[in-house]
């Protein structure tokens, strides 16, 4: 078994929130949020890719995403993701969270 | 309301639990195959390719149980089945049903029926315009006095006979000096 670098937790709301307005029509399914995850990443911090769909459905429950069948370019049936206006808003408070946390933390690194 | 929205969410996956089994694991069984095929493209062998990304998506039992684990509503789902269980307690003994449905119907009937008679005496006020404004009046005199007997009750009142209508002069008279 490999072990994993893991995304910090909380962190991948952020990538997915981010990925959807980012997404062409504001579409995405699962495959391609987890190719775009590896890449963004350069496959260093690897999550396992499974764990996505959990959050995904966390996220709909949420009512941060709706999701809608459709078919992909290569004519597989797949859910496509998309955010809702209570998701950008999601967005911007998971951000600002990150943000402080970090900003705690870097100040605990400069100290010592 | 995002509390009110998400329990909506919830409430309405409660029936559609088997559904949402099967639109994760379609939806997981994509992203392996799609992980194969993007290997084979980059040279894999095929067996091999599908092997790898299995290994790579991680649990998949474990991972439907996950996504299917967050509609749940746990809650709500064992006062479900307590209700389901004492429906089928219920119907096992039907005599037993019988005779606390009838004592209960009994029960509540009874009361509803006390309580009515209650509102009707002691609750509601009577159907004239500013009740709390009627005042009983009470005539004592005597027996041989000659009054309105109207129903013919004259009870003893402090040792005197007490009247409960008055002559039309007296009548007259009361209703002048309220009005």
């Amino acid at each position: 078994m490999t072990e994993y670098d893991e995304i910090p937790p909380g962190t991948l709301y952020i990538h997915i929130l981010i990925l959807k307005t980012r997404a062409h029509g504001g579409e995405v399914h699962g495959f391609e949020i987890a190719s775009s995850i590896q890449q963004a990443t350069e496959e260093v911090p690897q999550v396992e890719e499974g764990s996505l769909y959990p959050a995904l459905q966390r996220m709909l429950l949420k009512g941060w995403l709706t999701a809608e069948w459709g078919v992909t370019a290569g004519n597989r049936r797949t859910r496509y993701y998309r955010l809702t206006k209570v998701g950008r808003k999601q967005l911007e408070i998971e951000l600002s969270q990150f943000e402080r946390v970090n900003r705690a933390i870097m100040g605990v690194i400069q100290t010592a | 309301m995002p509390w009110f929205s998400e329990s909506w969410r919830r409430l309405r996956a409660l029936g559609r639990r088997r559904q949402i089994d099967a639109d994760l694991e379609e939806e997981l069984r994509l992203h392996m195959e799609l992980r194969a095929e993007q290997q084979v493209k980059a040279g894999a062998a095929s067996d091999e390719a599908l092997y790898a990304a299995e290994r790579s998506l991680g649990n998949r039992i474990l991972l439907k149980e996950t996504g299917r684990d967050v509609w749940r509503w746990v809650s709500l789902e064992t006062f479900l089945q307590d209700v389901r269980y004492g429906a089928r307690m219920l119907r096992k003994s039907p005599v037993f049903t019988l005779v606390a449905v009838a004592s209960l119907a009994l029960g509540i009937g009874a009361n509803t029926a006390i309580f009515g008679l209650v509102d009707r005496i002691l609750l509601k006020s009577l159907p004239v315009r500013n009740p709390d404004e009627l005042r009983l009046v009470l005539w004592t005199g005597h027996s041989r006095i000659p009054m309105h007997g109207g129903s013919g009750y004259s009870p003893i009142l402090y040792g005197v006979q007490a009247h409960s209508s008055f002559s039309y002069a007296m009548c007259k008279l009361l209703a002048g000096s309220v009005s």
